[in-house]
């Protein structure tokens, strides 16, 4: 019984992404009705912010005050600021094309020229703050 | 550059120098892409450029030697300063949120901390983390060890 943890144990913990960031606070567990197995969590991000729901295999693992995930949603990088190496800002993520799990570009827009453009996920030197470019990438 | 006249011993060729007074209120972001501040002013010693001072939430000089460029329309920092891990939320490996971080154990000026201090809140003592037992800090700061309710 000792490795066993309930929902209280889970339900309004805070979702904690490998960089430490809070996604929010876990309002609902999955579990799928024939092998009645957990199928993820929905995080709820806040006021005005779409609850996200996150797979059982992005879960590192239930902590006593938090849940950590193994990785950092998709959906979290949408209205980031891209930069380049010189601090030139691209515009914001406005969408992400995905290829085997991975992100292989991101689609960008700008808030002034309305212009779209897509950006290789490999053109990307560091996600933090903002997306950082690498110093090579030219437009 | 037009319209100015020049008064020097020398043939300057303004164009191609840099005004220190486009460096104010430009952005500055850490090496994450983390924003900062803007520059409020600008300091030197022997007309060297020496630094700059950054102004959000106080102020914060940041040495030109951690800069990894100042060319574009913002300036791009190679480190994460270290005083923005004040106030940051602090769990352990367990999952265990201990407090927020309060302050900085730093012996110099340099970019680097030997400790922190978290405040663990009302009634409980701080509790004091050396930088060895940090495995993230990024946007909150996770240990690799578990520390004992207390």
């Amino acid at each position: 019984m000792e490795d066993t943890i309930t929902s209280d144990d889970i339900l309004g913990k805070q979702a904690i992404g490998p960089n430490g960031s809070i996604l929010g606070v876990v309002v609902k567990l999955h579990i799928h009705k024939q092998n009645k197995q957990i199928t993820g969590i929905t995080i709820d991000q806040g006021f005005m912010k779409p609850d996200l729901f996150v797979g059982l295999e992005f879960i590192r693992n239930f902590g006593v005050d938090t849940v950590f995930l193994s990785r950092m949603p998709f959906n979290k990088y949408i209205g980031m600021q891209i930069l380049t190496a010189d601090g030139n800002s691209l515009g914001h993520v406005r969408d992400f094309v995905i290829e085997h799990k991975k992100i292989k570009e991101f689609v960008i827009s700008n808030r002034i020229s309305k212009h779209t453009k897509y950006i290789p996920a490999k053109a990307v030197h560091t996600i933090g703050g903002s997306i950082i470019l690498k110093a090579n990438y030219k437009e | 550059m037009k319209n100015i006249q020049i008064i020097s011993k020398k043939s300057k060729n303004l164009d191609i120098m840099r005004r220190w007074k486009g460096y104010i209120g430009k952005k500055v972001f850490s090496n994450s892409g983390v924003y900062i501040g803007k520059v409020n002013d600008i300091f030197s010693q022997n007309y060297e450029m020496e630094g700059f001072l950054v102004k959000r939430r106080g102020k914060l000089f940041i040495d030109k030697d951690y800069v990894s460029s100042d060319t574009g329309e913002a300036i791009m920092l190679a480190v994460e300063p270290v005083t923005m891990i004040v106030g940051k939320q602090v769990f352990d490996a367990d999952g265990r949120s201990l407090g927020k971080v309060l302050a900085l154990e730093r012996k110099t000026n340099a970019n680097a901390f030997n400790s922190i201090i978290v405040k663990r809140g009302l009634f409980r003592k701080n509790l004091v983390v050396p930088k060895e037992d940090i495995q993230v800090c990024s946007d909150n700061i996770i240990l690799n060890k578990v520390f004992d309710k207390k």
